[in-house]
């Protein structure tokens, strides 16, 4: 059975002997699909944060308007970063990496925001971003860029943490500097799912996640700190006025939408019980106005997201290309995996923003960004047998001969 | 060579196979990671649905904390606070605290609260018993800080006394209880009825502001709280004391005439400022709805609900400002001013009066008017018919004026305008003026002496100002500034000038004739010892009801050169009839006062 050539209008153009790689146009499923999470996720923003909006500022719409100018921007840089040839990006590389892990230094400068108890925005006067958003993009361009490389040499002890290091040491200062546990583990995350597929002999990648693994619990439990919140995750009922506040909140919100939920708007929980519901517990909003079956839509057009990702990565041709899409696809599985968790109680309380959804300037740019990487992947691609039959009989005819293949 | 690269070749297949393959199970464990969330969440909503809804239920009616703003103060114009909003407290005790260490913390503080606050025991263990999960049970309202603060101090001595708290909020206090209470208005629900607290209710009511406790993410515990906002200060250009002595002789003038109302304005002529302004029909304003201070008891008990509530708007009402009547004899000076600025009359100029004139005679409509004086006066010059109050005298001058230019000047002195004082419910009285298309002589003749049109006493009291300063038409104002609660300056009026109604020269003649008034007319019982005053009485029956009403009244003002004080009393149906007695009198005994309070030197010695 014939297939039907996908894609008609296709220009062709050699990369190396024997291989074509032709020039696509965008994957429009995946803008399509980013697209519907950012509205819904303006939609919900703008209900979840318009009575803190006006208690704080006295406009309802200050936090959605805020989010939309950002949301804006990041569109422009998504497409810009998606038609800027690969190279180019693999040249910079490394000077975005060592951007990002300046950026983490400043927050030791002057510069950095300290805001409930940690500093994690440079206040850069115009405008103020988080240092960790860059890392997360960084630490996927180092190493996609190192596995692409060196993906043949990973079965090397010294390589394979050569490579890991730019993972660990993203990871490590993320934790340290700006005392985001959440963030760290989801780069660490980044790190594994971006190894796993590009390490033949998978020993050492396994090894190295099981002692941090360990030494990231026996930490957990030593300290008092920390401790506290895993025991609050645990016995959620008994630490409801303290340190479990914000989640048994947040379970009163799930609880109380039901299946259908309140309708919109209709949050009562937003109402100064859960505070700063614009941010890390919007999810929670977002199941009380719409109910878990607004949730389970929510978290079935993330799993579309990574579905048509690994759509992109089956049809993508080197492993550089693959690494990053494995990256970004993996980053935004992990956060909306531990967001959700945390406000369901499945796991213990780390703050990490719902991807798209909630309000953060820098975390919706640069996660946009990150979308126009995997769109640059999208638009190169190696010619289907189909479509190289389609060429040849195209160049045989022109050339006056005529050739069965 | 070509082994070693289909070697290679197949390599990197395999190797892209192997990447695929890692890379599908890393989705399938993400979408088995999505499909355990979505599993999380049925089952919160299955297991706990009904619990949580309950739970959120519940606090959500326990709304976040409101933090009032204090409702701005009302000064007079040397800063004596007429009204204020003083911090009163409630007490309440927090069974939760009291009740985590029951054996310690109950019997001290039962024991504590029961001393203070007179509560009993027995009472007060039932409703902590009652309440253990709750965090405050309202214990007993209004009370002040004197009451509270020595209690404050041995709770903060004992330490077994634990979990009880105090809110504050405010209470609306006017200090001069009846003082002023026209003028003031007064407030329901934090809302201003009435008055000034009507006026300028968006000044006095602050913003409300607000407060939530919650913990963040690491678990410190964060407190949003939004200030609230203080009213603003608002600061009249009232008097107090001249306000009270102006209400002490309205009193005593209310008992011997009996009228229904007795209204009087103090102004100051360069500016247009209010020094006092009050009615007889007071109420406090800490109490509105009592109506003690104008009714006896058994009227109050005979009146039907319908009469009650008539009677309260009656009081609560500022009749300076929103009730009009016929001005009478006080509008003649008027009417010369319009003669003279236009040239109509000379001073020199005689009238003969003879008691009565005809209008229209021999006709159906034929309607004669007198003079109070039914014999007649005889013939008089300017200044003697006003001196006089000489109705005949003041028809013949109208007449000579033409109801086209009295119409004019009628407007010009504001009457039937709105004089735009920052009081509410002002009346204009426009439909109840003539203008130039309907007026005929015999409007024209009574309108002359003050009959047959409707003014306010703030209209009157404003233009009567602008008569013997010189013709400078000021907008009367009660407010002078406004402050916010860190005593910085918010907005102040000042004097506004609206129109130049006659020239200086005009002016000197008035104020000549209506010092005759005093010296050689009917006014000589307004006279006040040491200075030389000079005013105009005034008589007007009212027309609009059967049997003999009368508003008498007397406008004047003091010094004669420089005029500082103008003063304007009216007295509403008194039983005494048509004698302007009562209102010379009461004019008099207020502007003694008045005057040497004001300091203003005697221009009468001789």
């Amino acid at each position: 059975m014939k297939r039907k050539p996908s894609q008609p209008n296709m220009k062709l153009i050699k990369v190396k002997k024997g291989k074509n790689i032709i020039k696509g146009s965008l994957d429009w499923p995946l803008v399509i699909v980013v697209c519907i999470l950012l509205v819904f996720g303006l939609l919900m923003l703008y209900s979840a944060s318009s009575y803190n909006a006006q208690l704080k500022f006295g406009t309802p719409a200050f936090y959605v308007k805020n989010q939309l100018k950002n949301t804006i921007i990041g569109l422009i840089a998504m497409f810009v970063v998606a038609f800027i040839p690969q190279n180019v990006v693999k040249k910079t590389t490394f000077i975005i990496y060592g951007f990002a892990i300046l950026a983490m230094g400043l927050l030791l400068s002057p510069l950095g925001e300290e805001y409930n108890g940690a500093t994690r925005w440079l206040n850069l006067k115009v405008t103020s971003i988080q240092p960790s958003e860059i890392v997360k993009i960084a630490v996927i361009l180092a190493m996609a860029y190192l596995i692409g490389k060196f993906a043949q040499y990973l079965y090397n002890v010294k390589m394979f943490y050569f490579v890991f290091a730019f993972c660990g040491v993203g990871a490590g200062l993320t934790v340290l500097l700006s005392d985001d546990l959440g963030t760290g583990i989801i780069i660490l995350g980044i790190g594994f799912v971006m190894l796993l597929v590009s390490c033949e002999r998978i020993r050492w990648l396994l090894i190295t996640y099981a002692g941090i693994a360990v030494a990231g619990v026996s930490y957990m439990l030593l300290r008092s700190t920390k401790r506290v919140r895993i025991e609050a995750w645990l016995h959620i009922d008994q630490y409801a006025d303290d340190k479990g506040y914000q989640i048994t909140q947040a379970l009163y919100a799930i609880g109380s939408g039901g299946f259908m939920g309140k309708g919109l708007g209709k949050s009562t929980q937003k109402l100064g019980f859960i505070p700063e519901s614009e941010n890390d517990m919007i999810f929670s909003i977002i199941s009380e106005e719409l109910g878990i079956l607004g949730g389970i839509v929510l978290i079935a057009l993330f799993a579309l997201l990574i579905w048509r990702m690994k759509k992109i990565y089956d049809n993508s041709t080197d492993i550089y290309s693959r690494a990053i899409v494995a990256g970004v696809a993996s980053h935004i599985a992990i956060q909306t995996f531990i967001n959700i968790g945390v406000v369901s109680n499945l796991l213990p309380n780390t703050g990490v923003p719902l991807p798209f959804i909630s309000f953060g300037g820098s975390a919706v740019m640069f996660l946009l960004m990150e979308i126009g990487l995997v769109l640059a992947v999208s638009r190169m691609r190696e010619q289907t047998t189909d479509e190289k039959r389609r060429t040849y009989y195209q160049q045989d005819k022109e050339r006056g001969t005529e050739s069965i293949i | 060579m070509t082994q070693n690269q289909t070697k290679k070749e197949k390599k990197q297949k395999n190797n892209r196979k192997m990447m695929a393959k890692r890379f599908n199970a890393a989705i399938i464990v993400f979408l088995i990671l999505f499909a355990v969330l979505i599993g999380r969440l049925i089952w919160i909503v299955v297991l706990n649905g009904e619990k949580y809804s309950k739970a959120a239920q519940a606090q959500s009616e326990t709304a976040t904390t409101t933090l009032s703003a204090k409702r701005g103060d009302i000064i007079d114009r040397n800063h004596v606070q007429l009204v204020t909003s003083p911090t009163v407290y409630t007490t309440m005790p927090d069974p939760k605290v009291i009740l985590s260490k029951e054996d310690k913390f109950l019997e001290p503080t039962v024991a504590l609260i029961n001393k203070h606050f007179e509560i009993p025991t027995e009472e007060l263990r039932g409703k902590i018993a009652d309440n253990p999960n709750s965090s405050y049970i309202v214990l007993k309202k209004g009370l002040t800080f004197s009451e509270i603060e020595e209690f404050l101090n041995e709770k903060e001595a004992d330490r077994n006394v634990r979990g009880v708290w105090m809110e504050n909020s405010f209470h609306r206090n006017y200090t001069y209880n009846t003082l002023a209470s026209s003028v003031l208005g007064f407030t329901q629900d934090g809302v201003g009825i009435y008055g000034i607290e009507s006026q300028y209710d968006d000044e006095l009511t602050g913003n409300d502001g607000m407060e939530y406790t919650y913990l963040d993410s690491e678990n410190n515990l964060q407190t949003v709280r939004k200030d609230p906002e203080d009213g603003y200060t608002v600061r009249l250009t009232m008097d107090y004391n001249i306000q009270a002595i102006v209400e002490k002789w309205i009193a005593a003038s209310w008992q011997e005439t009996e009228a229904k109302n007795i209204g009087c304005i103090i102004q100051n002529p360069n500016t247009g400022e209010i020094l006092a302004m009050a009615d007889s029909g007071n109420f406090d304003p800490n109490n509105p709805r009592d109506l003690t201070y104008c009714y006896t008891q058994e009227q109050i008990d005979a009146m039907s609900d319908q009469e009650v509530t008539d009677a309260l708007s009656q009081i609560w009402r500022n009749f300076c400002v929103t009730q009009s009547f016929e001005p009478g004899s006080t509008f003649k000076p008027f009417t010369v001013a319009i003669g003279i600025e236009e040239n109509r009359i000379k001073p020199t100029d005689t009238f003969d009066c003879y008691g009565c004139e005809t209008f229209f005679p021999d006709t159906p409509w034929e309607k004669d008017i007198w003079c109070h004086n039914r014999d007649g006066c005889g013939t008089l010059d300017v200044k003697g018919a006003i001196a006089n109050s000489c109705n005949i005298s003041l028809a013949q001058i109208s007449q000579r004026i033409g109801s086209e230019f009295f119409c004019k000047y009628q407007q010009k002195f504001g009457f039937g305008q709105y004089t735009d004082i920052d009081l509410p419910n002002e009346m204009s009285c426009q439909g109840l003026l003539y203008n130039v298309n309907n007026m005929t002589v015999l409007d024209l003749s009574t309108n002359s002496f003050g009959q047959n049109f409707n003014a306010t006493m703030i209209q009157m009291s404003t233009a009567f100002c602008s008569l013997i300063n010189g013709g400078n038409l000021y907008r009367p104002y009660i407010v002078k500034d406004i402050f916010n609660s860190k005593n910085e300056l918010v907005r102040s009026n000042d004097r506004v000038l609206v129109s130049q109604t006659i020239s200086q020269s005009t002016s000197n003649f008035v104020k000549e004739c209506l010092r005759a008034v005093i010296t050689d007319g009917t006014g000589g019982a307004a006279a006040v010892e040491g200075y030389k005053i000079a005013g105009k009485t005034g008589t007007a029956q009212k027309y609009d009801k059967e049997g003999d009403y009368y508003v008498i009244s007397f406008e004047g003002f003091a010094p004669y050169d420089n005029p500082e004080v103008v003063c304007y009393v009216a007295i509403d149906e008194p039983i005494t009839g048509e004698a302007s007695r009562f209102s010379s009198e009461l004019f008099s005994n207020i502007m003694t006062e008045v005057l040497s309070y004001m300091n203003i030197a005697p221009d009468d010695v001789e």
